[in-house]
Parts: structure tokens; sequence; C-alpha cells
């Protein structure tokens, strides 16, 4: 029989869902303890068929890395509507005033607003388990949520990243990494 | 025998390739789109000719191949970075080449181009076949088009005419053979 099994008494928890943190630099400093949901990084590999009478067979062909959604919630202080309305004009958006406005959106300006978007996964101690990267991210849609009178919730916000591809690093157990949110508010 | 159920089969594909423009660069041609693979036919010599009194047209008499033009399209690119002095910005290159054919000078108009080369790749970015356009010149040089509506990058369409190919083939132990190596007077 294997050692692990679900009737041994664990040494650590499996990973749960609702253990993570993000960083995105261009968006606020430090964890974002607004973050309510975020996606993982998902692959796909595309394949492409071939007929043969009455049969069909697959070969794989090129990878591609889908959007992920972060979900946050509005505390106004900080005001993360007016931070990604800031974002959208540092990354070259700007509203039309006159036929004078020739300035667009690129890549560089896109990336570079943002900086490193990094999805971590952590432990029941806040160590990290598996930490993901996601190179040269952008922005590719904002919803400022919804408004609804019968409804109590805290208003919501969704942005979708595009990126070329996630870098993965797992945590080196035993390895204690707090950050100012999760260490409390009387730590140093 | 080998049959299409075989995990191990690989077939050509598409996107495994990489083009090389010593014109431009001899780095590869990272920027490049698509390209055409040579192509070459024949014309009888004596089409639709036939012997007094003969009913059916001759016998065909093959002629040397014509190889057909090439086309590529590359992705104009720049750098946005004022330090970066290794990307090229392509259509820059390509009308230097005018320049240095004495283009609007009153010299004579002349330019000869470097060999081209076309390398298909296996799954481990190997070459598995090598095309080499022999003396060839550039006829069509088309910079793309400009479109409020659109999102694209600016593609330029090089079009290539050549005398003839080499061509190399590779096998697994990644020796080389020449199949056709022309050699031109």
């Amino acid at each position: 029989m294997a050692d692990n099994f679900w009737t041994n008494a664990p040494t650590r928890d499996p990973k749960r869902g609702f253990r993570f943190r993000v960083q995105i630099p261009g968006i606020s400093a430090g964890y974002l303890w607004f973050a309510k949901k975020a996606d993982k990084p998902e692959i796909s590999v595309k394949s492409t068929q071939h007929k043969y009478l009455g049969h069909t067979f697959n070969f794989p062909g090129s990878v591609e890395w889908n959007s992920v959604s972060i979900t946050f919630v509005d505390p106004v202080e900080p005001d993360l509507a007016g931070t990604l309305g800031d974002l959208l004009s540092t990354i070259g958006y700007e509203l039309p005033k006159d036929s004078n406005g020739f300035i667009t959106i690129s890549k560089s300006k896109a990336v570079g607003s943002l900086g490193d978007v990094i999805i971590e996964q952590i432990d029941e101690d806040g160590r990290t388990l598996e930490q993901w990267t996601l190179n040269n991210a952008f922005i590719n849609k904002v919803g400022y949520g919804t408004l609804d009178y019968n409804s109590e919730d805290l208003t919501e916000l969704m942005v979708s990243f595009t990126y070329d591809w996630a870098s993965y690093s797992s945590g080196a157990p035993g390895t204690k990494t707090p950050g100012p949110f999760f260490a409390g508010p009387n730590n140093s | 025998m080998s049959f299409w159920t075989q995990k191990n089969l690989d077939p050509k594909m598409k996107h495994r390739f990489r083009v090389t423009i010593p014109d431009i660069s001899n780095d590869y041609a990272w920027y490049a789109k698509t390209v055409d693979k040579p192509s070459f036919k024949f014309s009888p010599q004596n089409e639709n000719e036939l012997y007094l009194g003969e009913v059916f047209p001759d016998t065909k008499i093959l002629t040397n191949p014509s190889w057909q033009n090439i086309n590529t399209t590359l992705v104009d690119v720049y750098s946005a970075d004022s330090e970066d002095t290794t990307t090229i910005d392509l259509t820059t290159s390509l009308v230097k080449l005018l320049q240095e054919a004495n283009y609007g000078t009153n010299s004579y108009f002349e330019r000869t181009f470097q060999e081209v080369r076309i390398e298909q790749l296996d799954s481990n970015g190997q070459p598995l076949e090598l095309w080499t356009l022999v003396s060839p010149i550039l006829i069509d040089v088309n910079f793309g088009n400009l479109d409020y509506s659109s999102s694209e990058f600016i593609e330029i369409k090089l079009t290539w005419s050549y005398s003839t190919v080499k061509y190399t083939v590779y096998d697994s132990n990644r020796t080389s053979t020449d199949i056709l190596s022309p050699t031109i007077q």
C-alpha cells in the first residue's frame, strides 16, 4: 500500500483554494489584500488533425497560455477603479479629444506599467507552495462590476490578463515567508 | 510499414521552419511569418506539335524545369528602446538595398543578392531539409498597407526569383546529403 493515503495522519494540508496571494506592482505595492479570486494559468496545446479513410489522427502543435482573470473588491482606499483607469493611460490609451491624438497602446508600455504579475498558492503557515509569474503580461479586459439595488454584496472588479507564458516555481518546504498582510498588525 | 498509428510519427509541420536572408541579417529572420518552399514546373518542348498526317500529338519532350517565384512575408519590426541597437528596422534595411544598388544616381543600377536559405525543422529544432536559393533577386517588395480599422502587424512581402536551388537533406544522425547541387557557369 502507498505510504500516503487519506487514512494517514497528515503532516501537511492539501492545497486549499482560499490560501493564495497576488502581487501586481502596477496596481499596488505588496500583496493585493483586496483580491477575491484568481485563476491559475492554463495551457492549451493546439492540435492538427489528419484524416485517413474513416479515421482521424491528431498531432500536437503550438502551445497557448490562456488568459487569467483576477477578481478584486474595490476597497475605496486605495481607489482601485481610479488606479485601473490610470493604468490605461500609462499603457497608451488616451480618450479621443481631437485629430492630434497620435499616442497608442504598445506592448512595451502595457507590460512595463504592470510589472511582474505573481500568483502564489500558500500553505497553512503562509509559506509559498507554488509561485506563478505571468511573463509579459498586460491587461486585456477590465470589468468595473455590476450595480444592483437588491444586493448587499461588495462591488467587484474583474481584470483579465494576457501573457506570453507563465513561469512556475515551488516553495521549499520549511521556508517561512511572511508578508506584511499575513504577519498581522503588530508585526514590525 | 509506417502508418498513421505510429506514435513516433512526426510529419513535417508548416510552423517548423526558419529562413535566413543575409542581405538583411546573417541571423535567422525571426520576424518571418510565411515563406514559400521552392517549386518548379516543366513545360514540354513540343507542346501541341504533331507530325504531318498524325492524329495524336507527338510524344512530349521534357525540358529543363523552370523554378517558380517565392514569396516571403515578414513582420516589420522595430525596437521601442532607443538603446537597443540589435533590432532591425526592416523597411529601412530594404530601402537601403536600393540606395546600395545606385538607385537615383547616374551609375548603372546593379545589385547582387546573397543566397537565401530556407530550412524545414523537426520538433527538436534540427533541420530536416535545407533549400538554398541560388542567384536570387528581389523582384517585388511590398511595404504593406495602413488601416485604421486593423490591429494587425504591418507585413512586408518580398518576392524572389532565382536561377536554381541547392537541396540538402539531413538524416536522424544530423548527417547532411546534398541531393541537388547545380553548378552555375
